[in-house]
């Protein structure tokens, strides 16, 4: 059999990409995403910048993970140049990281795969048919976007989280009333998206491939600030060792570097995260896990949507719990910690909703950074999508071009892949 | 009612960053007034939970409108075709575009204008254009004007 199939400029995701299968009398020659965006450079942009900077630069790597690459920066450069912070600011971190987390799993829950589970074209039919879980969607966005401006001064792209600290913090009062938001209106909207999600979990394709999994791990909680690298084929590795991990690599059909570690491939993600640290949950979130029948190992990279909002239970969840320990304390006044104490080389990795990202700097004496390197979480999703295709195809061959295509397109949504940076044009024609 | 203004843009891309810099700008120049600024970066989906609200909704934003680099044009969302075409590199898979027919669908209360100014260059790691630097504060002045008929 032969079949030829080319998505040129797959929706629903951000950036380029085509998925390529070619299949000849019945054999696989062809299995994978292209991706077609040019690199953008981020880290020469870092080169001769102050350590004031580079926060601010990456955060605009992405505008969905800008607060992600923002902690991450934050972290290598505390790293670098020896800058302790309280736990106030560490906790005041880990809310602005939930916060960004369950926006964005939200938003690719509802909005980018729903409409593969119900098989409309795309969001705007839903707002037709299940407005009421939309509408509730986007309270849970408005929720998270105060919680950034709130904490970080900006719903996006923050400017209060600096090195070693904070230049505004919230008040006693005003993270009480974020509290009473997620317990009277980010817990029931959080719920009644789960049950949604379980209304379509017959939608979701039953495939399955083991593969490496690799997440930030903490022994004391679920991992997405900060941990060490956790493979679940090999354990724990220092945050150090992320070069030995990624191991990036070129492939002809992609302008974004390939990775892989003790397979041909590996996962990073929401199930990633999963099947790596599920024991660490919140008790709602592992209540949620049971409603949608997600259990640790999974193998079936669709389940990805599920985990995505596995953790925004989570998430919720675990805000309030911060707060409560916050406000047990009382918000003490505080600067940031500027003052450093070395100046060389310093790693940091946290889990952005797309999975595990790495930032890593050299500064200077001067301040300035000499060399840096991110390496983002789709890009080392990449080679697993090209591997899971090349066992998905043969499985569906039968199943006609058209179904082929849509598993394969769901299943690059499944991965939530951030391809590209966005510059937003805004293309007008005008009536003359 | 106060006005919200909304820039969309990324700093790091040339003439993109135009409605960053004309909020910097408006936020030095009418720090007294009751204007409510908002730096929306690349999430152009920040929009759609402000279009849902009641406060009129004034959008800055690089525009490709087949002009010369540099010029304005003040609108409505009715006034124009907002095209999502496959050059747009769009967050998400979410343009401008869909944001507002989403909220238009959702039952969009706030109203809304958009201030588009055609860039020359949207290039990663460059400036604001020598044209655009230059066309500043007759674009500022333009913003400042429009958002007077809120006041």
């Amino acid at each position: 059999m032969d079949l030829q199939i080319n998505v040129h400029h797959l929706t629903r995701v951000e950036g380029h990409g085509n998925i390529v299968i070619d299949m000849q009398s019945g054999q696989l020659k062809k299995a994978q995403l292209e991706i077609v965006e040019p690199p953008r450079f981020f880290e020469a942009m870092l080169k001769g910048r102050n350590f004031h900077e580079a926060a601010i630069i990456t955060s605009r790597i992405c505008g969905i993970c800008s607060l992600g690459h923002q902690m991450t920066s934050l972290k290598a450069t505390e790293a670098a140049l020896g800058l302790a912070i309280s736990e106030q600011t560490l906790k005041l971190r880990k809310i602005l990281v939930h916060g960004a987390t369950f926006q964005s799993n939200v938003l690719h829950a509802l909005f980018l795969a729903a409409p593969d589970f119900l098989n409309v074209g795309s969001v705007f039919p839903l707002i037709n048919t299940h407005k009421e879980v939309v509408l509730a969607a986007l309270r849970l966005k408005r929720l998270a976007n105060e919680i950034g401006e709130l904490i970080s001064g900006r719903a996006v792209h923050p400017i209060s989280c600096v090195p070693g600290g904070f230049t505004k913090l919230p008040t006693n009062e005003e993270l009480a009333a974020l509290r009473e938001k997620l317990v009277t209106q980010a817990i029931p909207d959080a719920s009644f998206v789960v049950e949604v999600v379980a209304s379509l979990a017959g939608a979701i394709p039953d495939f399955v491939r083991e593969t490496e999994y690799i997440s930030v791990y903490s022994p004391q909680e679920y991992g997405l600030y900060d941990g060490q690298i956790c493979s679940s084929d090999s354990g724990l590795h220092p945050v150090d060792d992320y070069l030995r991990v990624t191991n990036e690599f070129i492939v002809p059909h992609s302008t974004s570097k390939h990775a892989r570690f003790n397979r041909s491939s590996y996962f990073v993600g929401a199930l990633a995260r999963f099947n790596n640290s599920s024991a660490l949950l919140s008790p709602l979130a592992k209540d949620v896990a049971a409603r949608l029948g997600l259990q640790a190992p999974n193998y079936n990279p669709y389940m990805n949507t599920v985990a995505q909002v596995v953790e925004v239970a989570h998430c919720v969840e675990d805000t309030i719990r911060l707060i409560d320990e916050l406000l047990a304390t009382g918000i003490k006044a505080e600067k940031p910690n500027q003052e450093p104490t070395r100046y060389g080389r310093g790693m940091a990795t946290t889990e952005v909703p797309r999975g595990i990202l790495f930032h890593d700097y050299t500064y200077n004496r001067q301040g300035q950074i000499e060399k840096a390197n991110c390496i983002i979480p789709t890009g080392q999703n990449l080679a697993n999508i090209d591997d899971d295709m090349k066992k998905l195809v043969p499985e569906i061959i039968g199943e006609g071009k058209a179904a082929i295509t849509k598993k394969l397109e769901m299943l690059v949504r499944a991965y939530d892949p951030c391809i590209s940076c966005s510059v937003h044009l805004l293309d007008v024609q005008f009536d003359e | 009612m106060p006005l919200k203004i909304i820039a969309l843009g990324n700093r790091l891309r040339g003439d993109d960053a135009i409605g960053p810099v004309l909020l910097d700008n408006i936020e030095m120049s009418a720090a007294d007034t009751d204007l409510k600024l908002i730096d929306a970066g690349s999430d152009a989906f920040l929009v759609l939970e402000h279009l849902m609200e009641k406060d009129p909704v004034l959008i800055l934003d690089c525009a490709r409108m087949n002009r010369q680099p540099g010029t304005v044009m003040v609108f409505s969302a009715q006034d124009a075709e907002i095209r999502t075409t496959a050059e747009n590199i769009v967050l998400h898979g979410f343009s401008l575009a869909e944001i507002i027919e989403m909220a238009g669908k959702l039952g969009q209360t706030a109203p809304l204008r958009i201030v588009g100014i055609e860039p020359e260059s949207v290039d990663f790691n460059q400036p604001l254009s020598a044209t655009l630097n230059k066309q500043l504060p007759f674009i500022l002045n333009k913003v400042l004007e429009e958002a007077k008929n809120y006041a």
